[in-house]
Order: C-alpha cells, then sequence, then structure tokens
C-alpha cells in the first residue's frame, strides 16, 4: 500500500537480511533469548506427556519459529513481489477510481489474482523447510525421521538412508504437487483446461 | 509584501540539475532512493569485504594457533585475553573462529563459481546444440533441480564420506542446475535478437557467437545470480558441518564450530553464538550486497 515510503524500505531491509539467516543462528538465538535469559520457554522441547494446549503451544513454540523465521520473510517478499505487480494492473486501477478504500482494493481485488505466484513460492520454499526440519531436530533433540537420518549416514546404514531419502523425496513431491494443483485452481482461466 | 516574497524557499525558482549524467532537471525521489541504495550497498560490501580479508588474512591475525589449549576455563566469557570467549576445550574462540572463516568462505566461493561455471556452459551450450540435445540436457537438469540440495548431499555423503571434494560435488550437483536455468532463458532470450541474427547472416560460427555476441549480455545476471548461490551453498555447507557430515576434525569451519560448542546453549556461552553470527552476517552481507548490485542495474536499465 504505501509503497515506497519508510516503512515499505525498512521492511526490505529487514526481510532481505532475515532471508540469509542460517536456520541453527535463529534457532541458537531463540534458546538464548527466551530459554536462558527471559525463561518463558522450555529447552527442551520433547516430552512425552502433553497436558493442555497451553503447554503443547509452549514445547512446539521455539522449533516453530526457527523454521518459520526465514520463510515469512521469504513469503513476505514474494507477496510483496506479487501484489505490487497486480496493483499495476488496469481492474486495479478502475477500483481506485470508483473510490474503493486501499486495504479493500489490496485485499478483495488484487489477491485473489496474486494467490498464483504466492503458492508457486510455497512450493520452491518445501525443499527449503525439508532441509531446515533436519537442523531444527537436531538442536532440539527431537527423535523425528530426520535425526533418524541423519544418524543413518553418520553410521553408514545405507538401507535406512534409502529408506528416509524415499520418506522424503515422496512427501516433497506429493507436496509440491498440491501446490500446484492449488495455483491452476485459484486461477479461473487456466481451470478448464 | 516584501516578507512574503521571502517566505519562499531560497531555491523554489531554481531548477535542479545533476552534476553529471543527465543534464534535464531531476525530481526529489530519485535522489532519496539511490541514497538508500547505497546505504544498503555500502553495508553489503563493508560486511562482505570483512569476511573476504578474515578469510585472507585470518591465520595470520589470531593471536594463538587453532588448536591450542589456552584456558582452564571451558566456555569462558568475553574478556581482555579471550574476545570471544573459549570453547568447550578451553581453546581460544576467535582465533579458531578467525582460521575456520577461510574453509567456509574459501569451499563456498570455489563451489559458488564452479557450479555457475558449469551451469552458465552449459545453458549457453544448449542454445548451440540441435534441439532434441538440447531438450535432454534441460531434463537431466530439471530433474537434479526438484531433489531437496540438503537431501541430496546426505545421500552422497552417506555413500561417498564426507570428504572436501565430494562435499564441493555434491554442492555442485545441487545448484548448477539452477545456474543453468538462468543462464539457459538468458541465452534463448538473447539468441533472438537482432544483432545475434546479423551475425549469423555475416556466417560467423556458432562458437563465435556464443563467445563474443550473448555471453557479454548474460554476464551480469550470471555474475548476480553466483551471488545468490554463494549464499546458498554457505547456508549449506555450514548446515552439513553443523550435523557432522561436512568438514571434519581437526579442520574446522564455522559450522563444525557451532557443532562442538552446543553444549553451552544452556549456559549462554557466547562460544556457541559467536561461529553463528559469523556464517549470518556472512551471508546477510553478501545477499544485501547482491541486491543492492542487483536492483542498482536494473534501475539503471530503465
Amino acid at each position: 500500500m504505501c509503497r515506497g515510503g519508510l516503512i515499505d524500505r525498512l521492511i526490505n531491509l529487514v526481510t532481505l537480511s532475515m532471508v540469509a539467516v542460517p536456520e541453527f543462528l535463529v534457532a541458537t538465538l531463540a534458546v538464548l533469548i527466551f530459554a536462558v535469559k527471559l525463561n518463558w520457554l522450555p529447552a527442551l522441547s520433547y516430552v512425552s506427556t502433553v497436558d493442555s494446549l497451553g503447554d503443547a503451544m509452549k514445547i512446539y513454540a521455539m522449533p516453530v519459529l526457527t523454521l518459520c523465521c526465514v520463510l515469512i520473510a521469504q513469503m513476505a517478499r514474494m507477496t510483496r513481489a506479487a501484489l505490487i505487480d497486480q496493483l499495476d494492473s488496469p481492474y486495479v486501477e478502475m477500483a481506485q477510481l470508483k473510490g474503493v478504500p486501499p486495504i479493500r482494493r489490496v485485499m478483495r481485488h488484487a489477491l485473489p489474482n496474486a494467490v498464483g505466484p504466492i503458492a508457486n513460492a510455497v512450493a520452491l520454499s518445501l525443499s527449503y523447510l525439508l532441509g531446515g526440519v533436519i537442523i531444527v531436530e537436531t538442536i532440539f533433540n527431537y527423535p523425528g525421521i530426520a535425526s533418524l537420518m541423519v544418524d543413518a549416514v553418520s553410521n553408514r546404514d545405507l538401507s535406512l538412508v534409502q529408506a528416509c531419502a524415499m520418506l522424503f523425496c515422496g512427501t516433497y513431491l506429493v507436496l509440491v504437487m498440491l501446490a500446484d494443483i492449488c495455483a491452476i485452481l485459484s486461477n479461473p482461466r487456466l481451470r478448464n483446461r | 509584501m516584501n516578507s512574503l516574497k521571502t517566505m519562499t524557499h531560497p531555491k523554489a525558482n531554481t531548477v535542479r540539475r545533476l552534476r553529471h549524467g543527465s543534464h534535464l532537471p531531476v525530481g526529489a525521489p530519485q535522489r532519496r532512493n539511490r541514497r538508500r541504495l547505497q546505504l544498503t550497498r555500502w553495508i553489503g560490501l563493508g560486511v562482505f569485504g570483512f569476511w573476504i580479508l578474515v578469510a585472507l588474512f585470518g591465520p595470520l591475525l589470531a593471536p594463538h594457533p587453532m588448536g591450542a589449549f589456552v584456558s582452564d576455563q571451558m566456555f569462558g566469557g568475553m574478556s581482555a585475553a579471550y574476545p570471544l570467549g573459549t570453547d568447550y576445550m578451553g581453546r581460544d574462540m576467535l582465533s579458531r573462529i578467525l582460521t575456520g572463516a577461510r574453509y567456509t568462505v574459501g569451499l563456498a566461493l570455489v563451489a559458488a563459481c564452479l557450479s555457475s561455471l558449469i551451469g552458465a556452459g552449459f545453458g549457453m551450450l544448449s542454445v548451440l546444440l540441435p534441439k532434441w540435445l538440447e531438450e535432454s540436457v534441460r531434463r537431466v537438469f530439471d530433474t537434479l533441480i526438484s531433489i531437496p540440495s540438503k537431501m541430496m548431499a546426505l545421500v552422497m555423503v552417506s555413500a561417498f564420506g564426507a570428504s572436501i571434494p565430494l562435499l564441493i560435488t555434491a554442492t555442485v550437483l545441487s545448484y548448477a542446475p539452477g545456474a543453468f536455468r538462468i543462464a539457459h532463458s538468458l541465452a534463448t532470450n538473447l539468441a533472438t535478437m537482432e544483432y545475434v541474427q546479423v551475425a549469423h547472416t555475416r556466417g560467423e560460427g556458432r562458437l563465435y557467437i556464443a563467445a563474443c555476441e550473448i555471453f557479454p549480455n548474460m554476464i551480469q545476471s550470471v555474475l548476480t545470480d553466483m551471488g545468490m548461490r554463494f549464499v546458498f551453498i554457505v547456508l549449506l555447507l555450514s548446515g552439513m558441518s553443523f550435523l557432522g557430515l561436512g568438514v571434519q576434525p581437526p579442520a574446522a569451519d564455522l559450522g563444525s564450530l557451532v557443532r562442538e560448542n552446543i553444549g553451552g546453549l544452556s549456559q549462554g556461552a557466547i562460544a556457541v553464538i559467536a561461529p553463528a553470527l559469523a556464517i549470518g552476517t556472512l551471508t546477510i552481507g553478501a545477499n544485501l550486497l547482491i541486491d543492492s548490485l542487483s536492483t542498482s542495474r536494473a534501475t539503471q536499465k530503465e
């Protein structure tokens, strides 16, 4: 909305920096700040019993934050680029001439048409997530499939490595297919092809 | 009357002109945007240049040798003698980071140059090849690009062991297809330009067209892309070292430094934060620099 303004440039700078940050930096900083200094969240994230929703959110907050941090920056940049692309089109200009307020212009008119490139960006981020989950499991000591794979690689257990790789890549392919289907469905012009 | 006249801005009636470049009057927002771009570019250049210097001269500046045990205190804090604290065995973190940065930056630069070279080379080559060969090359690279990079690196390390040539090979296999894709689309776009057709009509050979007509116009975008590859490769290599599958001890790179000292995380030791911050500043600086260069080129083109 306020393209080129101070807030826009500041957010641009912040997201540009955050895109390049390694996951373990975010994880170590998060653990340092939230668990050691402020003591808001537990550092150990795997407990066998989860008592309430609040507990579950506290336990999973840090790993999810680590994974999401870079992705939020990436999605923010992609969304901004896609929306700016849409905001320059004639129909949005028509809406502006009709007197539609800016927020409604963005949300109801430009955003539904920008979903296609955003779904594409989501698909691309999936491979990043798959890599990030390995690091997060190592730092927070989750006994998950990714750390199983890392142990198998260290121990040269080749059949286990094959199985884990197949699982991961199969999941990745299914998710990418879903994202592609979403992108096609979101554009009514492509729906009937 | 006079006071009303003097209330206008002293420069209100003069037309602003640039001291260089165009002689047309220039408006205000472009000036402000240019200064902003300069800021990100100088920050990026400063940070990235700092790490290049550390990679080149780090081991000479390190106060202690890399493996020397200098203190009895594990995970010591910042002090005058040990500016970045001590690690889990009592070694000086500053020296270890200065020496380890060489591995990180050097490996990533080599891998980025190689993958850009191979990707761009194949990209230009495929414009010259017959149609069926070009299609099959593109399919091969498309398959490679769809495999997540960490998965590929993990599988290759499990098969062949973690050595430096293998790490470079795995990284190049993951990131050359991306460079190929960009180079290929650029080359096919450029091949339709008139000057290429003129050269073709002149009777120039295919190799000459690729080297002297297409390549010089592609090189800016390829270099920008190489910068992006560098950032991703640093992240991949440090991630692999963090998992223990990258650079092996006694050689230390920044990721394995984080791995060794992860035990100090619960104490809030600086030995864990410092190498992670080092990697973070390296990638952020490179990213800012690349982005400011590509943005400034895009605005120059318009």
